[in-house]
């Protein structure tokens, strides 16, 4: 514990160091705030899972940013050897950095998004409805989760290369297969596979928490697969021991 | 301190160790020499861990490193080849968060810092970004991060490698302070570096040790003959002649300055009975010297004979 806390410590300052965090921050708030704003001036309804329609692909899109670094630039400079040769485990590396992503990314992406709820608050007219904070509450769990496994999805694809651009680009693409596989279910001829390509999407995951549900599924879903992501970036640090 | 037993290490198809076999005693400076490509990297990355052997044994304090890689890892102090930092960090922070991954903790942290920022003198570096200081300096950073535990065996991978003379002059009085009682290993590929550092070389080539001792254990070990040169003011060849003559003298050589190389048998110093022969026979004796093997033509000898 002590050493994934040290290594996480290490890991989260560094994010502020470069702007590459501040950098994702603004887009992704640009975008966020554009799209959120359209809906709100059409709709000016208060309902959260359509209002943050679009932020599931946008997290999908920036991401990946946050973990492309975090072991392929280790592997690239040479510093991998000095962790690696402390008395700390591979693993202990991977979930230490794993939190650090996971933590900025709730910091400059989930964090400052609360504002659009206190923009909806403000709706709330006498008579309607108003803002049910429950399914805001189910939004920002199927926000976090889906975020989560993208996270580690990057840690795995980054700990497989030198390269910051391959690492991102495979793990931009891997994430994006798993995003839309569902739309291929309709393809396949065999229920077995269609049904198995619904359940491995992403984004089938996330629609019940959008509505405001939350179902044991869909989070043993997104842990799951966060879990396997991290454990296959474990053994691919740890195979480096092999080579 | 180390015990390495059949150490074999395949990348693929290649054998980039042929079975080596060293101890290495607690307290002892251990030189690797070899040039580029021998594998001192590879024997030191199994030592620390950082890679496994294809076959063989280390076992470091009596301890295995497949079975307590913690333990083990904590004993050693490294500083990889290149010299590895995280050039966005400043010397401080870096060198604490390196004490806390060694396991450092509480009061222990900010002392030895201190220490080792005043043992490698950077002290007053201590608050600038890795990536803003000179190469001889991030040497420096690199020896206090491996210091930084205060642990039993120093293992440096070609630490003064790109350094200028008198950087390499710094770094090297700074490995031969941090000695104390501890065991020390440290690789190069300059001869002179090594001997002047250390008690024991282990000369490695393509995999293989081919010859460890001393300085003088090595050049005993190599030179069959050790030379004499001689200078006469004229009559040259016939002097040559002359010296050939002397019982034990086994082959002698003039070069285009006129200078007599006289090859003599391992065990017999001849330099008194070539300059009484000279004089006697009235040649005018201008130089003699004993000509030993410059440690340059032993290494080529050690690591081109396999
Ligand atoms: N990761 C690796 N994969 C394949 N070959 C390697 C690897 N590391 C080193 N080698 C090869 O092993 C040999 C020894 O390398 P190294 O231990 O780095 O030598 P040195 O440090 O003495 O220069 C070299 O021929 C090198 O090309
Ligand atoms: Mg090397």
């Amino acid at each position: 514990m002590r050493n994934i806390f040290i290594l996480f410590k290490r890991e989260f300052k560094a994010y502020f160091f470069s702007p590459v965090a501040y950098i994702i921050s603004f887009l992704f708030l640009a975008l966020s705030g554009y799209f959120f704003a359209g809906f709100v001036n059409r709709f000016a309804s208060a309902e959260v899972g359509y209002a943050f329609g679009s932020f599931p692909i946008l997290i999908l899109f920036f991401a990946p940013f946050l973990t492309i670094r975090l072991i392929s630039e280790e592997k690239r400079s040479g510093t991998l050897e000095l962790m690696l040769t402390s008395p700390i485990s591979p693993l202990e590396l991977v979930i230490g950095k794993y939190l650090a992503a996971f933590t900025v990314f709730l910091t400059v992406m989930i964090l400052p998004t609360l504002v659009y709820i206190l923009v909806m608050g403000s709706f709330a007219q006498p008579g309607s409805p108003g803002l049910d904070y429950g399914v805001v509450f189910t939004v920002y769990m199927g926000l976090i989760l889906f975020g989560a496994s993208l996270l580690s999805i990057g840690i795995f694809t980054s700990s497989l290369t030198e390269s910051q651009l391959i690492a991102g680009i495979v793990g931009f693409v891997v994430s994006l297969i798993l995003y839309l596989i569902d739309g291929q279910a309709a393809t396949v001829r065999s229920p077995f596979w269609a049904d198995l390509m619904k359940e491995l999407s992403l984004q089938t995951h996330y629609i019940d928490f959008a509505g405001g549900m939350i179902k044991a599924s869909n989070v043993i879903f997104y842990l799951l697969l966060t879990s396997l992501f991290l454990l296959f970036a474990n053994k691919s640090v740890e195979s480096h021991v092999w080579k | 301190m180390i015990q390495i037993k059949g150490l074999i290490k395949d990348y693929g198809d290649f054998r980039a160790l042929k079975d080596i076999s060293v101890d290495i005693k607690k307290g002892e400076v251990i030189g690797l020499l070899g040039p580029n490509g021998a594998g001192k990297t590879t024997l030191m990355r199994i030592i620390t861990g950082y890679i496994s052997a294809s076959l063989g044994s280390v076992k470091v304090g009596g301890k295995d490193i497949l079975d307590d890689p913690k333990d083990v890892k904590k004993l050693i102090g490294y500083l990889p080849e290149n010299c590895p930092l995280y050039p966005d960090m400043t010397v401080r922070d870096f060198l604490l968060s390196m004490a806390e991954t060694k396991g450092i903790k509480g009061p222990k942290l900010k002392e030895r810092l201190e220490y080792v920022l005043n043992a490698v003198k950077i002290k007053d570096r201590e608050k600038s970004f890795i990536s803003t200081l000179s190469k001889g300096y991030r040497q420096r950073v690199g020896l206090a991060q491996s210091l930084i535990h205060d642990p039993q065996i120093l293992i440096l991978d070609e630490p003064t490698v790109g350094l200028d003379p008198n950087q390499i002059i710094e770094i090297r009085d700074l490995i031969m302070g941090l000695k104390g009682d501890r065991t020390i290993i440290l690789s190069s590929h300059i001869l002179p570096e090594v001997s002047q550092m250390c008690e024991r070389i282990i000369v490695i080539a393509d995999g293989s040790i081919v010859a460890q001792g001393s300085e003088s254990e090595l050049i005993t070990q190599v030179s069959a003959n050790h030379k004499v040169h001689i200078l006469v003011q004229e009559d040259f060849h016939k002097a040559m002649d002359l010296i050939k003559t002397i019982d034990g003298v086994q082959e002698v050589h003039i070069d285009r300055n006129n200078l007599i190389e006289a090859e003599i048998q391992k065990d017999k110093d001849l330099r008194p009975e070539i300059a009484q022969t000279l004089i006697k026979s009235n040649f005018k004796l201008l130089e003699l010297r004993g000509g030993e093997m410059t440690l340059e033509e032993i290494f080529i000898q050690l690591t081109q004979a396999n």
